[in-house]
Parts: C-alpha cells; sequence; structure tokens
C-alpha cells in the first residue's frame, strides 16, 4: 500500500474543519423536522426524514472526530425507530425523549465545536474533552 | 493484475454513499492512503448504471440510501451478468443483528460498521479481499 499518510492528514483536517463549520446548521435542520412534528401533528414521513438525517450524523460524527456526537445521534436515533414503530404514532414519554434526545445532541456539538476551539486555540474550554456530555 | 499466485489484486473501487461529508472522507482514504482507483456514485440507480462502465474490482456501498436501499441494490446487481460476481462491501450503521445475517445471507463480503476510521478502512478492506480470495481456492 502507498503509504501517503501526512498527505492524507492534512487533508482530512480540511474536511473535518468543514464538516465541524456545517454543523450547526444541520442541528438546525434537524430542530425545524422536530418542531414540525410538534407543529402540525405526527407524519411519518417527517419522522422518517428526522430519523435518517440523525442515522447520518451517528455515522459521520465519530468518522470525522466527534465520538460524542455519534453516540448522542444513536440514542436518539434509537428512541425514533421506537417512535416511529407504533401503530398509533408515539407516545407522550416518546415525544418527551425525542425532545430531551435532541437537547443531548445540541449540547454533544457545542462541546464539539468547544473542544475544537480549545484544540486550535490552546484554551481550555471548560467541558470535557473526553466526549462525555454533560 | 495480480496480487500473489492466484489473487488478482484490488485496483477499482465503486463507493456508493448519498452523504456527501462521508462520500469525501472514503474516497480520500482509499485513494491517499492506498491508491485506489475510486469511482463515486451518490445513489444505487446511479451505481446500477455505472458499475458495468467502470468495472470495479470491489463495490462499497452504504446501506441506508434513498429510492433504493443498498439491499435493494445489491440484489439488484446479482440479478446482472455483467455484475454478479462483483464482490460487496457493506459500510453502515445500520448494523443491528438481523441486518447483519441479511448481509450475511445475500453474500455481502464484509460490514464495515460506521462510524470508522478513516486511516483504517483501506486495511479493513484489503484483509476482506485477501479472506475473499483465500475462500476461493479452498
Amino acid at each position: 500500500m502507498k503509504d501517503d499518510s501526512d498527505s492524507f492528514q492534512q487533508r482530512f483536517v480540511l474536511l473535518r474543519d468543514a464538516y465541524a463549520r456545517d454543523l450547526g446548521a444541520r442541528l438546525t435542520g434537524l430542530e425545524h423536522l422536530w418542531a414540525r412534528l410538534k407543529r402540525d401533528g405526527w407524519q411519518r414521513a417527517v419522522a422518517q426524514d428526522l430519523r435518517q438525517q440523525v442515522h447520518r450524523l451517528r455515522g459521520s460524527g465519530a468518522t470525522f472526530g466527534f465520538p460524542h456526537l455519534s453516540e448522542a445521534a444513536r440514542h436518539l436515533e434509537d428512541i425514533l425507530r421506537e417512535a416511529e414503530a407504533g401503530d398509533g404514532g408515539p407516545t407522550r414519554q416518546q415525544l418527551a425523549d425525542i425532545g430531551a434526545g435532541l437537547g443531548v445532541l445540541r449540547r454533544a456539538l457545542e462541546v464539539s465545536a468547544s473542544n475544537d476551539r480549545e484544540a486550535a486555540t490552546g484554551e481550555p474550554s471548560g467541558l470535557p474533552a473526553d466526549g462525555t456530555v454533560p | 493484475m495480480k496480487d500473489g499466485p492466484d489473487k488478482p489484486a484490488l485496483r477499482r473501487i465503486l463507493y456508493v454513499e448519498d452523504d456527501l461529508d462521508i462520500q469525501h472522507i472514503v474516497q480520500l482514504a482509499l485513494q491517499s492512503i492506498a491508491g485506489y482507483q475510486v469511482d463515486l456514485c451518490g445513489s444505487a440507480r446511479e451505481a446500477m448504471d455505472r458499475a458495468p462502465v467502470f468495472r470495479p474490482d470491489l463495490i462499497l456501498m452504504d446501506v441506508m440510501m434513498p429510492d433504493m436501499d443498498g439491499v435493494e441494490l445489491l440484489q439488484a446487481l446479482r440479478q446482472r451478468p455483467e455484475t454478479d460476481s462483483i464482490p460487496v462491501i457493506f459500510l453502515t450503521a445500520k448494523v443491528q443483528g438481523r441486518d447483519l445475517a441479511q448481509y450475511r445471507r445475500l453474500g455481502a463480503l464484509d460490514v464495515i460498521v460506521k462510524p470508522f476510521d478513516p486511516m483504517r478502512l483501506p486495511e479493513d478492506i484489503a484483509r476482506a479481499w485477501t479472506r475473499y480470495h483465500e475462500g476461493r481456492q479452498r
């Protein structure tokens, strides 16, 4: 195999930075879908869209170096899948869990951004660097 | 194009993935670390058109994609003589027990779980490729 890992690392950092910059917009997109579900009632297509976007975050987060993001997304995806599986729509508890899961995801994103800033500036963020979400 | 006495070299990989971020990182890893020639498809339907033209040694694919998912794509590829024997590896976060059983039943060469370590991805693929050819020689 060709050993070109330095070049890979340099380009990986660029891709990772672009990914990190876009995370806020993605989460806002998820929150808009959630707001639609709350406002207009449970619609299968919207719920499916929300779950698929969360699924993507689960797969990409840790791949780009944000393991807590993948973990929070995995948890939320599980809740959404269970909510979709119910015949009569989600229970009140499941709706509450989805809202809470999105909150955890938002917090995970803030931790990611904060750790990134800390890595870039050397200034401690005050947030855990081990990927745990407070 | 041989890697050893009986093992063809792995050179050309078709990657099917609708998530652009993952597309970019996989392409980067496979090309810059391993030197593979990688062709990208953003959907299963695009892959159906592209595979007979690009003639990959191996197809790497996501499972959850809009319109046609990876499982349906694998089944469709197996129906065509020009693509029916191309080994397939799934790169997916959809890895519950029943999913994995289905991938195996359909003849997937391997399943690489998302999230994944991009630095290790070429190695994981190369290992599956070797295992595949060792199995064929027995």
